[in-house]
Order: structure tokens, then sequence, then C-alpha cells
């Protein structure tokens, strides 16, 4: 997080491997170093009286201080994951579950509640929010982030209600990229593989006189179809076209600007099972092509006030339109938000903030689904104020709390507490309890949908209709969760990282049946649900994860996550559907990846991945190996060979989804060449 | 959880006063030669800093584990001034402000390094004083105040250092 600028130069190198390679491993040996300080000792004396200061002065705050469960991939793990896309990155965070269902959607959850439309995890690139309010849950198709432009995602796991609000149920993943400053100059990447895969990315950085940077890009991404759950070839292939620009400013020793935006194109193909809700109510299963239309525009002004405070202002606009014939749907989106960092004294570390977001859709109505109403523009407000107090040298305790107005349920608080304790320069003990809160979604009060259809004694078709919420007294979904975690350095070489965890939700959504009633022409009934808050759940488990440097050119790192699940009705719900939420969740998860520097400039990365026993029995335990191969010509150009999913030509990793059928995940391989110029 | 409120807002590249001020007092101790009796009897540096603050944290981090001419250095956080007997260099933090005047009549005489951030450090009295103009960190070195400790402070530093001379260095007025 913290760099020196005439580090970027060397950045260039795209076989920074080749000469910095000993330097990041080592760097890594400080217990995933890279937000630590540059090593400012390394400079002259002239280097030193020519920096400029440009950031608040904070307290010694490196990740190993942080009371939360962090995981952050650096650009190191990103570069020899060998991954194609944002999804399948995710895949080595411990306590993250990554299930691909067709060949553009994902269900990624954070502790458990996996789904197509996971709706307890925020996703957030560069500071804006990608989930969507239709669902609570995220497009991942609409997110595109070309993965040579990352420079670390952070993820969260547990509430980040406090300082994110609302949607930060289970856990924040924060997509951050690099600045313009460090991605300057030329580079083409060209990829191709099996199953029609095929990559390509165009970017080139330059400066804009002496007051900026920028950096423009446009990209090509393809993949073929994947498997249908009966063996046959399935129709979900997908491709996307991006582009995009980011620009950073110094307007002024104390001002930094960032603007930034993107415009994507996506055409995929789906097989959708779904009520055909004419006169007939027929089930169909049936494949239809959907495109969507996305852009972006945001902008972050940073002033550093003084010594010991600075402000930032971001606003950004977000918009997009999917044609997809059976959940049809526009929505824009702006948001403008304001922080305040002030170090208070020698104790005191403040942040505080102001947010406003307004967000209009159209939901348009599909095969079997329409919203009531179809058009809505909602607003959001909130204010966030965190204190983390150093009460001695080795202790701190954070006190915070964000409060929110949504247009759902009103006013909704969120605090947190977090306390670390520092025995050891090499050890930090942390406890957390927070509350968040998931405000409801549109598909939570206002979705009409036939879901099913079933023959009737007599003669007639009976319909099963989720009827959304007539009352519109939904409540939000709450979070009590308590957390406990430990970090220790070991020796120079091993370090390791654990966190327990008590999650306990309330007013988590059920459907509650209704009075059935005939409908023209008879004898034709309707089977009504009501989507309510009625169930509750508790969840407990664990994530473990250690580096492990062998020596300074291999390094292993393992990780392993367990969760408890049960999920049940209140006394007064009726719903008989919600405890089999569980089954989607895999209870164990382990992996292990290993970094290998082979000489002449190869290097070798494999990852072992074994995600064990769901209940749900169209999804068994499945084992999965991916690898990566790359050589460095010179300190230009590198070949990378990559293969996926290598233990089996295929596998189910999700059931069907609503009205998605699943896909099942095949075997791949794919080369690619990267030139910087 | 500051450090990523604040890493929302994609801050990347920038450097505190502080790590600056500390990289500088390693720097200090590699162009300042210390008497030969200061360094006799001890076989590490002794950093040693009173009060604390972000710089204090930042010395801790940065300057830890590091040595300067085989000499690994050694920090001590002191909370009162009569205990700097055995330190060479002296850190003020600004929230120990208020000991400036006790840290000069502990010192006298003695060959220690007074380095300090509150305004007017040097000119009161001390050997370095840091300050802040334009957004860089840079430092006043009291040339009186070096002579009276003993202390020879190389051509290199004082190049790019602000002069400062007080007639009356650690008389403590």
């Amino acid at each position: 997080m913290i760099q020196i600028y005439f580090y970027s130069d060397r950045a260039r190198r795209v076989c920074a491997w080749a000469v910095k390679g000993i330097c990041l491993l080592l760097l890594g040996v400080l217990g995933r170093a890279q937000d630590q300080h540059p090593d400012l000792t390394q400079l002259t004396l002239e280097q030193l009286s020519k920096l400029e200061v440009t950031s608040v002065s904070r307290k010694k705050q490196q990740i190993n201080d942080v009371a939360a469960a962090v995981y952050v991939i650096t650009q190191q793990d990103i570069h020899s994951s060998g991954a194609r896309n944002i999804p399948d990155l995710l895949r080595m965070v411990p306590g993250v579950d990554v299930a691909q269902i067709t060949a553009h959607t994902w269900a990624i959850s954070i502790r458990g509640f996996g789904d197509i439309f996971t709706d307890k995890v925020l996703v957030l690139i560069d500071g804006r929010s990608v989930y969507t309010p239709t669902t609570s849950g995220v497009y991942w198709d609409q997110q595109d982030v070309p993965l040579e432009d990352i420079d670390r995602i952070e993820v969260i796991r547990g509430p980040g209600g406090t300082v994110w609000g609302a949607n930060a149920v289970n856990g924040v993943i924060n997509i951050i990229t690099k600045s313009a400053h460090d991605t300057q100059g030329g580079l083409i990447t060209a990829g191709a593989g099996l199953n029609e895969t095929a990559d390509a990315l165009l970017q080139y950085g330059g400066k804009v006189r002496k007051a900026g940077d920028y950096r423009v890009l446009g990209s090509y991404s393809n993949s073929g179809s994947q498997t249908a759950a009966d063996g046959t070839p399935a129709a979900d292939g997908w491709h996307n076209l991006h582009l995009g620009f980011r620009s950073d400013w110094d307007l002024s020793k104390r001002d930094t600007l960032t603007v930034q935006g993107d415009l994507l194109s996506v055409s995929e193909g789906l097989t959708v099972s779904t009520v055909l809700s004419n006169a007939s109510f027929q089930q169909a299963t049936f494949n239809t092509r959907v495109t969507v239309g996305a852009g972006n525009l945001l902008e972050r002004w940073n002033r550093t006030l003084s010594d010991h405070s600075d402000i930032s202002l971001q606003a950004y606009y977000d918009g997009y339109n999917r044609h997809d014939p059976d959940v049809p749907e526009s929505r824009h989106t702006f948001d403008i938000d304001f922080h305040h960092h002030l170090a208070a004294g020698a104790r005191n570390d403040i942040v505080w903030g102001l947010g406003y977001r307004v967000t209009s859709d159209d939901l348009r109505p599909g095969f079997s689904n329409l919203y009531v109403p179809q058009q809505r523009t909602d607003s959001l407000f909130s204010v966030f104020l965190q204190d983390e107090i150093r009460i001695i040298n080795s202790l701190r305790l954070t006190l915070g709390s964000k409060l929110e107005h949504n247009a759902y349920t009103g006013l909704e608080y969120e605090p947190g507490v977090q306390l670390t304790w520092t025995p050891a320069k090499k050890h930090a003990l942390w406890l957390s309890v927070a509350r968040a809160i998931r405000q409801p979604s549109r598909s939570d009060v206002n979705l009409q949908v036939d879901v099913a259809t079933f023959p009737l004694d007599n003669g007639g078709t009976g319909v099963l209709r989720i009827t959304g919420d007539p009352d519109q007294d939904r409540r939000a979904e709450v979070l009590l969760s308590y957390q406990l975690g430990y970090r220790a350095q070991i020796s120079k070489r091993f370090s390791f990282d654990a966190t327990g965890f008590l999650n306990r939700y309330r007013h988590l959504q059920t459907q509650e049946p209704g009075q059935p009633f005939a409908v023209n022409p008879a004898p034709d009934m309707v089977f009504p649900l009501f989507f309510d808050d009625q169930a509750h759940a508790r969840t407990y488990g664990g994530e473990i994860f250690a580096t492990w440097n062998v020596t300074s050119r291999w390094r292993i790192s393992p990780s392993y996550s367990f969760i408890h699940m049960v999920v049940n009705p209140d006394a007064s719900s009726q719903d008989t559907t919600v405890a089999a939420t569980v089954d989607d969740t895999p209870r164990h998860k382990f992996a292990i990846r290993s970094l290998l520097r082979l000489p002449h400039h190869l290097d070798w990365d494999v990852a072992l991945y074994h995600v064990n026993s769901f209940l749900n029995v169209d999804t068994p335990s499945y084992n999965r190996v991916d690898t990566r191969l790359a050589w460095c010509l010179g300190e230009t150009t590198e070949f990378s060979v990559v293969g996926q999913n290598l233990l089996s030509p295929r596998h189910a990793e999700f059931p069907d989804a609503f009205y998605v059928n699943h896909t099942l995940v095949k075997r791949s391989a794919y080369a690619k060449v990267t030139w910087r110029f | 959880m500051v450090v990523l409120a604040a890493s929302a807002s994609g801050a990347q590249g920038q450097v505190t006063a502080d790590q600056i001020k500390a990289a500088y007092m390693f720097n200090f101790a590699k162009f300042i030669e210390w008497p030969a009796e200061a360094l006799a009897d001890t076989a590490s540096l002794n950093f040693c800093a009173l009060g604390r603050s972000a710089a204090v944290d930042e010395v801790d981090s940065l300057v830890s584990g590091k040595s300067i001419n085989n000499r690994p250095i050694k920090i001590r956080h002191l909370g009162k001034p009569e205990e700097i007997k055995d330190c060479h260099l002296v850190f003020l933090a600004d929230s120990a402000g208020k000991q400036e005047q006790k840290l000069f009549q502990a010192a006298k005489g003695l060959p220690i390094l007074l380095v300090g951030e509150s305004p007017g450090f040097a000119h009161a009295g001390g050997t370095i004083g840091f300050l802040t103009e334009n957004g860089k960190v840079l430092f006043e070195v009291n040339i009186s105040s070096a002579e009276e400790a003993h202390l020879k402070i190389s051509s290199k530093l004082l190049a790019l250092a602000r002069i400062v001379s007080s007639g009356i260095a650690r008389t403590g007025q």
C-alpha cells in the first residue's frame, strides 16, 4: 500500500521476479508485509530531503495490528495463480467459497450462505460498490478488471458494517487497482487455450506534462461453453469487451485526484428452466442469450490538511442495462462519500464520514417474473465514526458505529468494538464484537415470480408463486458476530494467522404459504408464497493460513477453513425450505499453494484445493488443481502456460440456482504471452 | 480497520512525515561521530525515546534490528530525562515537549545527540530539530550544542541542514 515513486520504474518490468524475486519473497517472510512501510533507510540523505509527505501520520498500522480477519491477495499471488478472472483469484482465500455455476456466473460467499445472488458480501472496486440492490448480489459477469492492473485485493472476513455499511454482513472484498503512476508504458497480453479460451489486453500509460499520469486500456475475453449436468455440451459460452481508463493527478503539494472510468459490453448464453406465465403455465427449459452494457465514472480527491489530518471526497456514477429475456433490468446509481481521517493527540486515530447514494431502476417483466413497482428510486444516507485508542503501547481499542437510513427499513445502526493486544513484537491477539445488517433488496420486497407448476387432481395446473412482501414491513437481516484471532511470526521464514468466529443471524428470509386461489381459466390454482423475515441462524467456524518460506526461492502457503451452519425458521414461521440453506455451503475447505523460482528465469506455481462436504447430493466434494509455468525472456516479455481443473475432466461446484441451470466446470489449459514496452 | 478504511480511497505511494523523521535519525547516526568514551563500554548504539508519538513508532519499526558500523541499534523507551545516561541518541517526542528543559539539564556535558520534533527545538538548545516545510521534512542543526556534546557531524549532514547556533546551548534557559 505504501510505495515510493521511484520504485515504479522498476515495476514496469514484467519479470520483476528475475531481479526482485528474492526481495519480494523475503518481504513476504515478514508476514504478508506488502502493506508495510517501504525501507526508507535505503535512501540517501538527499533523497530523504526531497521526499514529499502526502499522507497523515498513522500509528504503526501494519496488517499485524488490524483487529479483523484480513487476507490480502498480492500482485505476486495474482501473477502466479494463472487465474483469468477475479472469481478464480478469490479461491485462494480461506473462508471464501467460490463455486462456479455456469461459465459466467459464480456463487461467491464468505462464511456461508453462498448463492447465485450471495447477499451477505460487499464487493468494492476502487471504492465503488458493485453489489446490485436488485438482489443484494453481484453480477460477476459485469465486473472486469484486468488482472495486471490490480494492486491488491483485501478480503475481510466478518462484518464490516461499521465502516462499510449495509451488506457488509459476512465480509468485504475490496479490489484496488494500481495508480496510473505505476502502469506507465505499453502492455500487451494475448492468450488462447482449450475450450475457445481467448484473452487480449492492450494498455498504454503515459504522462500529462507534469500534472499527472494516465492509462487507457481495451480488453477482450472469450470463454467457450462448459458441459451440462447430463454430459452434453452446454450453451453458456460468453465474451466481453472492456474499455477503460484511469488517471492520477497531483494537483498541488497537498492534493491528489483520481479519475477513472470503464465501459463494458458482455454477451453470454444461458440455459434457463422457468415457468412461462401465460395462460397455460408451462414449465420449459431452453437456451437464451443475455447481453449487458455497463459503464462507470469515478473521481476521488484526497487532501492532506496537516501532518495529522487528511480528507477524501469520492463520487461515482455506475449504470448498467441487462438485456435478459428472463430478468431484464437497468439501473443507475450515483454515490458521494466524504471521509476525514485525523490523529487526535498521541493516542487517538479517528475516521469519520458521510455518504449519500441514490439508485434508480427499471425492472421489466420477464418470462415468469415481474416487479411491483417496476421502477423505483431509493436513497441511502449514512454517517460513521471510528476511533482507535491506544490504551497502552500493546493494547488498542477501536470503537465505532455506522448509522444509515435506507428506503426499506429506515434507520439502522451498525456498531463494533475491537481490541488488539500485541504482547510481543511478532504476536498479535485480537477480538471483535460487531453488528451488521443487510437491507432488503428489490427482490425481497417487490418480486413476483412463478417458480414451479404441478398437475392438480382436478385436471388443472397448480402454480407456486412467490409474491414479495405485501405488507411492506420487512425488517433488515441482523448479524451479531464474535471473533477471535491470533497472528504470529514464528521465525524469519514462517508466519500464520488463525481466526475463529461465532455468528448469530436474525430476520433471515423465509417463504410463508398463503391461501391458494383459483385463476382464470379454472381449474388452475395459484399457491402463493410470501417472502418474510422469520428465520434465524447460528454459524461458527474458523480459518487458519500460514506462509512458509522453505527457501528464498520456494514458498508454500497452506490454508484451511471450516464452518458449521444451522438455519431454522422462527416459531411463528411456516417456512419449510430455509433450513436447507446449509446444503449449499461446503463444510471444509483446504488449499495449498506452492510458488517456486526455478533457474533460467522459470516460475512454477501450483495450487491444490479440496472442497468438502456439501450436504446437497448434486454437488459432491471435489478436488481441484491449477498450475502455471512461466518463462521470462529479458525484462520485457513473459510466456506462460496454465492448466486449470487438472484432476478431473469435469465437476460440479454448485447445483441449479433459481432459474439458471448449472453447468460442469471443465478441465482447461491456455497459453499467454505478456509484452511490456 | 483504519488502514483498510483509508485504503478504500486508493491511497497509494504515500509517505508520512514520521517515516521520514525515523529514516533521518538512522542517517544521523551514520553521519555523526561520537567521542570514543561514549562508545567504549557498550557494543550497541542506543536510541532512546522520551514520550510517545507516531515518529517514535516509526523509529521502532524502521530502525530496530539494523546496525551502523557493526553496532546494532537498540531502542529504549524512557519515562524521565534522568534516565538518559547510557543513550547515544535521545529523541524527544512532541507529546513530551514540556520536558525539553529538563532534558537539556540532564544532558549537560554528556555525549548525547538530542533530536526533537517540537517547533524551535534546535533553537532552544537541542542538537537537531525537525520541521516540515512545503510538504518536505527538513532539520535544523545547532552546532554549539553539538560541540558541547563533543559530537562530530559529517559535512555531508551539515550540507543538507539548516544551521542554527545559539550561544546559550544547554544552559536550560
